[in-house]
């Protein structure tokens, strides 16, 4: 083992790791000693764009894929993450709404899902920090309440928004707040809606490596890469010590080496929080169940009079109309989304871009029987997912059709064409670890810590009790502030 | 002089309704970039655009494949090229009309037409690289950056 014992030792570099880390910098002294376990490695955006353009890092082939980090029993749903050092910031959209109120309420009000243990207000002053660490571009009006501005403007609306906003109201039909900053920040450029955000060509959304990487410079971070965590031992109910492997090990041969903590905080994916916990022995029958995401399709329209035009970003703008209301006792919430997409072109003469393409992202209700398990590889989990389709969101999908015409008609539309199937994934792995008030029906309390191992915090998307129609990133910051300033 | 071959193609073209003018260089054209061609040439009828531009694209774009096309998509567009088969009714023709649609599209991402506003009376130019998201950034010509609404 190694002999420095560390105040806190955290998994992983992505959001829910970087926001914690940086409110427990900032809340403690010069003295303590933290150690960070990225698997990965530093895959910086410049060689991320070498890569796409044919010309890669000499280490290459030395990269994790995701899709080899974990089995995955259904091939048709796959479940996207990026290993390497920063999580998924360098894969993400930097969509940046916020939860609705009553999000977090769903089963007081609509008989559906569970209650969160804390309510919107309690996590509304570490959303405003959350966005202002991120330089959120967003609007004035929102249909969530604010208690502070967005710090940059909003986005330009292009003209199918400002013709939805002029139907539908300010706070119906809103610019999409984002990470994706509409005026220059820093070394980031303004976005340009190149609509490639998966990875950006100018490096302009928010990325723990280009605004966050300072707080692993700090001289009390200790940062190794290259190390996979993948069991925590326990004495008498408390975490002591993580045990890793090189990253890519055979399973069946590697040299394990431990790390001593008096705090642990766990900020992988859902995937691998879960695993980590199942091979550590977490006796909640809850750990690992419920992995679940929202359910996303997409709708071309095609327009008499309008063209698609202006708008300053990829998704110019989202849609509420279909989000909240007394509907969700019998069927899902719908947030809608304007995607900026320049390939998309009518090919009919004088009618080139008098086409939208509007995505419907439904929320769903976790499903336990949708799994993270062991396998017989210690290093990497299963994961089990029967996509079955649930009548809550079917029936939001149906209903959503059922008023699709008209919830368009003032684009004067002259086709509407919803697509066959889902998308295959949102991108977006939520649950397996969920919050709640007690053991028996949660694994985290409200500050995402274990209810048995009372110095382990388990962050990020694996805590959501629900799975929202909204992006989740910016929630999974917010929580990651909450919980490290309630208790540091 | 114009040779038989090259006064029926210009014949086809003209018939056709697009306004070509021919620059005389021409290599050999692969199969797929034929099929690029021919497409082009019938979905942009009537518009001002110079056959040495679409030639140039089709030779750049069955070369670099941009559109990520897979070899049996190429075989099944080439298919189509046969007199005839466009009017079967065949399970492919939304697939074909879909991805015909994409070459369309990206030939004109690779043109001034949309920054001219898709202005269809001004001559249509090929910019000499084909639309790639990470080589050509910000060049969404349907944003804010080129596109003010008031």
């Amino acid at each position: 083992m190694d002999k420095k014992k560390y105040d806190l030792i955290i998994v992983g570099t992505g959001f829910a790791s970087s926001f914690f880390l940086k409110k427990y910098l900032e809340k403690n002294g010069p003295k303590k000693k933290i150690l960070v376990l990225e698997r990965g490695r530093f895959y910086p955006h410049y060689d991320r764009i070498g890569t796409v353009n044919g010309n890669g890092p000499v280490y290459s082939n030395q990269l994790e894929s995701h899709e080899s980090s974990f089995i995955n029993t259904n091939k048709a749903k796959p479940w996207i993450f990026d290993v390497n050092f920063g999580g998924s910031s360098n894969c993400w959209w930097a969509c940046t709404p916020r939860f609705m109120p009553n999000d977090f309420q769903m089963n007081t009000l609509y008989g559906r899902g569970e209650d969160w243990p804390i309510s919107y207000n309690d996590l509304e002053p570490y959303y405003c920090e959350a966005e202002d660490i991120m330089c959120i571009s967003g609007p004035a009006e929102t249909p969530f309440p604010r208690s502070k501005k967005y710090p940059y403007p909003a986005h330009l609306l292009n003209l199918i928004d400002r013709t939805m906003q002029n139907a539908y109201g300010r706070t119906q039909w809103i610019s999409q707040p984002t990470g994706r900053p509409s005026v220059p920040i820093g070394t980031r450029s303004m976005c340009c809606s190149t609509y490639s955000c998966t990875l950006c060509p100018i490096d302009s959304k928010f990325s723990i490596e280009n605004s966050l990487r300072y707080v692993y410079d700090d001289p009390r971070v200790e940062l190794k890469y290259n190390l996979q965590v993948y069991k925590i031992e326990f004495e008498n109910s408390i975490a002591k010590r993580v045990i890793v492997a090189p990253t890519l090990s055979d399973h069946q041969k590697f040299q394990s080496r431990e790390f001593e903590g008096e705090i642990i905080a766990l900020g992988a994916n859902p995937i691998f929080n879960s695993h980590i916990l199942l091979n550590s022995g977490d006796a909640n029958p809850l750990t690992g169940k419920g992995i679940s995401e929202q359910k996303g399709i997409f709708a071309n329209i095609h327009l008499k009079h309008l063209d698609n035009v202006g708008g300053s970003s990829a998704i110019t703008a989202n849609g509420y109309m279909l989000y909240d209301g007394s509907f969700r006792k019998d069927y899902a919430s719908c947030l809608m989304e304007n995607h900026n997409r320049p390939t998309l072109i009518r090919n009919e003469r004088g009618k080139w871009r008098k086409i939208i393409r509007f995505k419907f992202v439904f929320e769903t209700l976790p499903d336990v029987s949708n799994r993270v398990k062991l396998s017989d590889n210690i290093l990497k989990p299963v994961v089990e997912y029967k996509d079955k389709a649930d009548p809550y969101v079917e029936n939001g999908k149906a209903s959503m059709n059922k008023q699709l015409q008209s919830l368009v008609s003032s684009l004067d539309p002259e086709d509407v064409y919803l697509d066959n199937e889902y998308i295959d994934t949102e991108c977006h792995i939520l649950s397996s670890v969920k919050m709640g008030r007690s053991s028996t029906h949660s694994v985290v309390d409200k500050y995402l810590i274990h209810h048995d191992y009372r110095n382990l915090f388990v962050l990020g998307g694996s805590s959501f009790p629900t799975t929202t129609a909204a992006n989740p990133t910016l929630t999974i910051c917010a929580l990651s502030l909450m919980a490290a300033d309630a208790n540091f | 002089m114009l040779n038989r071959r090259k006064f029926l193609r210009h014949a086809f073209l003209a018939a056709a309704g697009v306004s070509v003018s021919y620059a005389g260089q021409s290599t050999k054209l692969t199969p797929f970039a034929k099929v690029i061609r021919n497409i082009l040439i019938t979905d942009l009828k009537g518009l001002r655009v110079n056959l040495a531009d679409i030639e140039a694209y089709a030779r750049e774009a069955a070369k670099k494949n941009p559109l990520g096309f897979s070899f049996a998509t190429t075989q099944m567009m080439e298919l189509y090229q046969i007199p005839g088969v466009k009017r079967l009714p065949l399970p492919s023709n939304k697939r074909y009309a879909a991805l015909r649609g994409q070459i369309t599209g990206n030939f004109l991402l690779s043109t001034n037409f949309f920054q001219n506003k898709m202005d269809e009376s001004k001559e249509i130019k090929y910019a000499g690289y084909i639309y790639e998201a990470h080589k050509g950034a910000c060049a969404n010509p349907f944003s804010g950056l080129y596109f003010q609404v008031k």
